[in-house]
């Protein structure tokens, strides 16, 4: 139980650090790879709440993906640095203003805070002697939460069409293979057998 | 519980054995090597791209839309996982509830093809 103590403080530890680290990054491709880190930590967190299924699919989707998406779209933004300096006064406000908000919500809820007598007994991880929570979680989500499951295909759906109307560009040729046009074409098309005669030429 | 941490042991000291040996040989290179370095040396060396350049419009928004097609295929696979684990449970309601998610991200692939999206023009 020390280990587990440990771990998750090196784990909760490592993950504030490094959310640190991609708010105060100077360059953006050193926040994205800091965000990666925070990733990976948070997934050590998740397993050790016992849901590895989650931990794995945040290792796959949000390290995997998600991330290398982040570094995308940090390289494609072009550094106006000229024009930042001029409306970074502006905006350094609103930041400020929100920050000061959740800051004093954050205090009002951890002054306030105390556990439900009852807490520890609502844990709802399936106990893992009997199953174990991948298959915990592929028993009801299939099943008892299909519309849920349907719905989160729609979304994906949705994903795919909007990302493809967005970054689409009129068609212009593309190289592609068209292979009933190669089989389908005829010898007198391609070739032309010419008579030269010797030292006339074509 | 308990259970878990154990089996999930291992892999802390295979991370702490790795880190240990990594930091180790690089603070091993830095401490022993000899270090001359010299403007030439330092110059990043990128193939295809001219290193003199400012790097940050170079790159075309079809690599963001084939990144963003590659995770949402990603998920769907990983949706499969648990299924393929406990389809003997969930029966023949679970098998089609499968098939009609399935079915709705291969109409997403189909249109992603007949666009042309995953061609380079």
């Amino acid at each position: 139980m020390v280990i587990f103590g440990m771990m998750f403080y090196l784990f909760a530890g490592l993950t504030l650090l490094s959310a640190f680290l991609t708010l105060i990054a100077r360059a953006p491709v050193h926040s994205a790879l800091w965000l990666i880190f925070m990733f990976l930590n948070g997934a050590g967190l998740f397993v050790l709440l016992g849901s590895e299924l989650l931990a794995m699919i945040f290792v796959i989707v949000y390290v995997g993906a998600v991330a290398v998406l982040f570094l995308f779209v940090v390289m494609m933004i072009k550094p106006q640095r000229e024009v930042l300096k001029k409306e970074i006064k502006w905006y350094k406000r609103i930041p400020v203003l929100i920050g000061i908000f959740f800051g004093s919500e954050m205090v009002f809820i951890l002054g306030g805070w105390s556990f439900v007598p009852v807490a520890s007994t609502l844990d709802q991880l399936p106990s893992r002697v009997q199953i174990s929570n991948t298959t915990a979680i592929g028993n009801i989500l299939y099943t008892h939460y299909a519309v849920l499951f349907e719905i989160a295909g729609f979304i994906l759906l949705g994903a795919m069409v909007g990302a493809i109307v967005l970054t689409k560009r009129a068609p212009k040729e593309r190289y592609r293979q068209k292979m009933s046009d190669q089989v389908l074409e005829k010898k007198k098309n391609r070739i032309k057998i010419c008579h030269v005669d010797i030292r006339k030429g074509v | 519980m308990q259970t878990l941490l154990r089996e999930y042991f291992c892999l802390v000291v295979f991370f702490g054995i790795s880190l240990f040996i990594s930091s180790f040989m690089v603070l091993l290179a830095f401490l022993r090597a000899k270090q001359n370095p010299y403007p030439e040396k330092l110059t990043p060396y990128e193939c295809g791209f001219d290193p003199f350049d400012d790097m940050s419009h170079k790159f075309d928004v079809r690599f963001y839309l084939v990144a963003i097609l590659f995770i949402i295929f990603d998920i769907e696979v990983a949706f499969l996982f648990p299924w393929a684990i406990s389809l003997g449970e969930i029966g023949v309601f679970g098998f089609v509830s499968m098939m009609v998610f399935l079915g709705i991200l291969t109409v997403g692939f189909l249109y992603e093809w007949k666009k042309g999206a995953l061609d380079w023009e």
